[in-house]
């Protein structure tokens, strides 16, 4: 029998671009689908205005019979580390999986927590941010260089 | 070693020896894929030479059937991490000379495959930073069999490359074709061996034309960055971690500090 997975619709920006929920929807049924074969069962979309994952924590609770939660990347996790930190218990502990699609990972185990909690260091600001200017230090550094131009 | 810097600083681009045992064994890959399609028929006589079997696969393969066979190899070549790892290792002296060993690797390694007189495999005059990739990247691009002339790609030099760009974000007066029609003699095809591997930067023009000679060109593409270094420059793209590229060989001290930003952040 197929397993059933819940997907995770969140509208923070996400490196800056907020992917709509119609696609977010795609993206997590094809993965569902083809790289799971599994039957999409549901996707929620998160509390923006709540404090806390309310959407979330639901997702992995007992009430929701799921083998997995699916969303589209690890930057849709809460920004709060202790948050994070008590979600995976929770998930862990309820047996789910979850699968972050852009990011090609996935939470099957403890072991998993630390690779994501790597990745997440993408989701600060230097990584995010649009570079539109140097700065002062920049500037100085690159004066010497100013030749050395392809355009 | 440190030629390779003043070079591409010179000329936007270098063509340098690859590790030619690796990229055999890339080229080995590919062809076990191809193997297997029981649509493509092999003559026992050229079963074992596959630099015969990759310049005539127009021979094997009718135009209309080339594009979903090659997302087929796209797919199985990228669906495990030892083709990427392979791929990294054949440009990785050069890479920590150009660019550095803590980087962005894309996450798919792209195959061309270009056929003699195939006009819907054709990448028009343009430059990888108009599609919104970081100027602080390169591209390593790794021909399977000999690219030359039309088999190859073209490209221009600096001093061109400034007065084209300049031209071609200001116009409205011709298409990126006419553009490359009325500059023509300011660009070259080069002339890769197998064995030897390109690394170019995104901000030079490049391009290819319909291949005119009797051979196909099959090569893979792979951009690499510095980790640290801005992905989004100017313009928001979808070019960044984590959609495009995957951290590669990330150290110690940056998951330190990050670490440190991420505890102490609001």
């Amino acid at each position: 029998m197929k397993k059933k997975f819940a997907g995770y619709i969140n509208l923070k920006p996400l490196n800056g671009v907020i992917y709509p929920s119609s696609n977010q929807n795609i993206l997590m049924k094809g993965f569902v689908e083809n790289n799971l074969g599994g039957i999409f069962y549901l996707s929620p979309t998160e509390v923006l205005q709540a404090k806390y994952s309310i959407t979330l924590n639901t997702l992995i609770s007992k009430e929701t019979k799921v083998s997995g939660i699916v969303m589209l990347s690890t930057f849709l996790l809460p920004n709060s580390f202790k948050e994070r930190e008590s979600f995976y218990k929770k998930l862990l502990v309820s047996k789910k999986k979850m699968y972050f699609i852009l990011d090609e990972l996935a939470l099957k185990n403890k072991e998993d927590i630390e690779k994501i909690e790597d990745f997440i260091i993408f989701n600060s600001k230097h990584f995010v941010n649009t570079k539109k200017k140097l700065n002062s230090y920049e500037n100085l550094i690159m004066k010497q260089y100013k030749d050395i131009s392809f355009v | 070693m440190k030629s390779i810097q003043k070079d591409f600083e010179k000329n936007g681009y270098v063509i340098i020896p690859g590790n030619k045992i690796l990229i055999e064994k890339l080229r080995k890959v590919i062809f076990s894929i191809i193997k297997k399609n029981k649509k493509i028929k092999i003559g026992k006589d050229i079963s074992e030479n596959i630099t015969k079997i990759l310049n005539n696969f127009h021979r094997l393969v009718k135009v209309k059937d080339l594009n979903s066979l090659r997302f087929n190899i796209y797919n199985q070549i990228n669906s495990k991490s030892t083709f990427s790892e392979i791929f990294y290792k054949i440009a990785k002296d050069y890479l920590d000379e150009l660019v550095g060993n803590e980087l962005s690797m894309q996450k798919k390694i792209n195959l061309s495959i270009q056929m003699p007189n195939d006009k819907d495999s054709l990448l028009d005059l343009h430059s990888d930073i108009y599609a919104g990739e970081s100027p602080f990247q390169v591209v390593v691009w790794i021909p399977l069999v000999d690219a030359y002339d039309t088999k190859s790609m073209f490209c221009t030099e600096p001093k061109y490359n400034k007065i084209m760009n300049r031209q071609l974000l200001n116009t409205d007066k011709f298409t990126t074709k006419e553009m490359y029609n009325k500059n023509k003699k300011n660009f070259k095809f080069l002339n890769i061996k197998f064995g030897d591997i390109l690394i170019f930067s995104p901000l030079m023009l490049h391009g290819n034309t319909i291949n005119k000679t009797k051979e196909t060109r099959f090569s893979l593409n792979c951009r690499f960055k510095s980790l640290l270094s801005p992905c989004d420059v100017l313009v928001k793209s979808h070019r960044n971690i984590p959609n495009f590229y995957r951290p590669l060989n990330i150290k110690p001290l940056t998951k330190i500090g990050f670490n440190y930003i991420k505890k102490y952040q609001d």
